[in-house]
């Protein structure tokens, strides 16, 4: 895992694995200790402090499949296709994660619930046109979660989802 | 990485390597060289592991524990920190070792990636960081530092890659088995490809480009190197440690695998005995030369100082002390 760490304000917060590009950690109350990181050469990872979230699975969010009842593929990262582009940052801070699979280009981000009770998990999906996407479906993180049709609309569509915790 | 600097920017100290026996004085004082020290706004640690002068005057500073500070007048009165203007331009990055401005960005390496940073809605504060390369493997192992980049003549980043110091970490959640390029210098062109180029590092903390832009960087004294060399990195080259050699087998690699290294022989010897073995370009003399060389600069410009003229036709060597 290569994390890039996500706190905000409102004490919820998230960790995204740049290496295989998916969401990785949860958790709420404080955020984390990096002195660990540059205190002693050792360089113990700085880990989560707080209340950790319930656990994300490590898949990626989309994949290619025949049908919706298709098992989800186990690869991640450069293995599944993706390719890692880096991140932006919004108005307030907040980054979204920037990777690109299958000729789709993604914008993820998580930002804390407006009740401050979990994080909103915001998927942008882009294609040079609306055919790009065919046959590519959509997993949230929920253990409910169901694979969704990417159908693209004039080349954009969004998914989101409410993970409280 | 044995030594970074403490505070403010780095003071420069000449080496002349011609005249050796004179580097103790150097060092003290030089009519060469001005070290100007800052005195920083409160709060500030500005650990320097990077500069790069922007093409308005700005100075920018990467500082190890993540951050970018760009200085708005440098070159204003060290003293007052407000004159100077200090200004956080980037954060949360991981150990950034090395700043470049090229192409209206500032370039820097982390520990997993050469990242380029912008600012996009012209506030001052940058808002965009994209991985312009990865893929050098990284376990964990406080030693994988990463160092750069400095652009070569034909216009694609370099950076070296210290060798891991024993095995690779397995962190909870690793799952990626590889850890390649560990004491290689890579290179990346301008559309991200990564290729490597010269095994045999150990820790090449100091590199640069000469005004002809050859690659050149600096290793420190430790197994495999019984003094500090400064390495003229290029395509095929193995340099002597041995850590980087596995990755020689790989379809990758430029260098060719030169099997079992031999053992109880001067470099001299091995650098005729083994395929492909390139001797440094200068060896500096332990302590006597510096004990931990770091970035340094090429210039023909100093014209107080001696050129020094090697078969790598660079000037004048600087050190970071």
């Amino acid at each position: 895992m290569q994390a890039v760490t996500v706190g905000s304000p409102k004490g919820v917060h998230a960790a995204f694995d740049a290496l295989e590009m998916h969401w990785a950690v949860v958790w709420k109350g404080r955020f984390i200790d990096a002195m660990t990181t540059w205190e002693e050469r050792a360089m113990t990872p700085a880990k989560p402090l707080g209340t950790l979230g319930p656990v994300l699975p490590p898949r990626m969010p989309l994949a290619r499949l025949k049908s919706a009842s298709d098992g989800w593929p186990e690869a991640v990262g450069e293995a599944a296709g993706y390719h890692y582009s880096g991140y932006r940052l919004d108005k307030d801070g907040t980054p979204i994660f920037l990777y690109e699979v299958g000729g789709l280009k993604v914008e993820d981000s998580m930002s804390s619930a407006p009740k401050g009770d979990g994080l909103l998990r915001k998927i942008k999906i882009t294609g040079a046109s609306d055919a790009v996407a065919e046959g590519w479906y959509y997993l949230g993180l929920g253990k409910a979660a169901q694979p969704e049709s990417v159908s693209l609309t004039k080349g954009m569509v969004e998914f989101e989802e409410y993970i409280k915790f | 990485m044995r030594k970074y600097l403490s505070s403010g920017l780095p003071m420069l100290a000449a080496l002349l390597m011609a005249h050796l026996p004179s580097v103790a004085r150097a060092v003290g004082s030089n009519p060469a060289y001005t070290v100007t020290p800052y005195v920083l706004p409160d709060g500030v640690k500005l650990e320097a592991s990077g500069l790069a002068l922007l093409p308005d005057g700005r100075l920018a500073v990467s500082v190890r524990k993540g951050e970018i500070w760009i200085l708005e007048h440098p070159e204003a009165d060290p003293t007052d920190a407000k004159a100077v203007g200090y200004r956080l331009f980037a954060s949360g990055l991981h150990e950034p070792l090395g700043l470049l401005w090229h192409d209206g960005a500032l370039y820097t390496v982390q520990r997993s990636e050469l990242t380029k940073i912008r600012d996009t809605d012209g506030d001052g504060v940058a808002d965009e960081y994209l991985a312009v390369a990865k893929g050098w493997g990284v376990s964990g192992n406080y030693h994988e530092y990463a160092y750069g980049p400095v652009l070569d003549r034909d216009g694609n980043f370099w950076i070296t890659l210290n060798a891991s110091m024993g095995g690779p970490v397995k962190l909870a959640g690793h799952r990626m088995q590889e850890k390649h390029w560990r004491g290689w210098a890579v290179s990346v062109s301008p559309d991200g490809k990564l290729s490597p180029m010269s095994a045999g590092l150990r820790s090449p903390c100091g590199i640069a480009v000469n005004e002809e832009g050859d690659v050149f960087c600096t290793d420190q004294q430790g197994n495999w190197w019984s003094t500090n060399p400064l390495l003229h990195l290029r395509k095929g080259a193995f340099f002597g440690h041995a850590e980087s050699l596995p990755d020689a087998q790989l379809p990758e690699s430029p260098v060719a695998d030169p099997g079992k290294l031999p053992q109880g022989i001067t470099v001299v010897e091995a650098s005729r005995q083994v395929k492909g073995f390139a001797l440094p370009a200068v060896w500096f003399p332990y302590v006597k030369a510096g004990q931990s060389p770091t970035g340094w600069s090429a210039t023909s410009r100093a014209e107080s100082l001696v050129r020094l003229r090697s078969r790598c036709s660079w000037g004048s060597l600087f050190f970071l002390a």
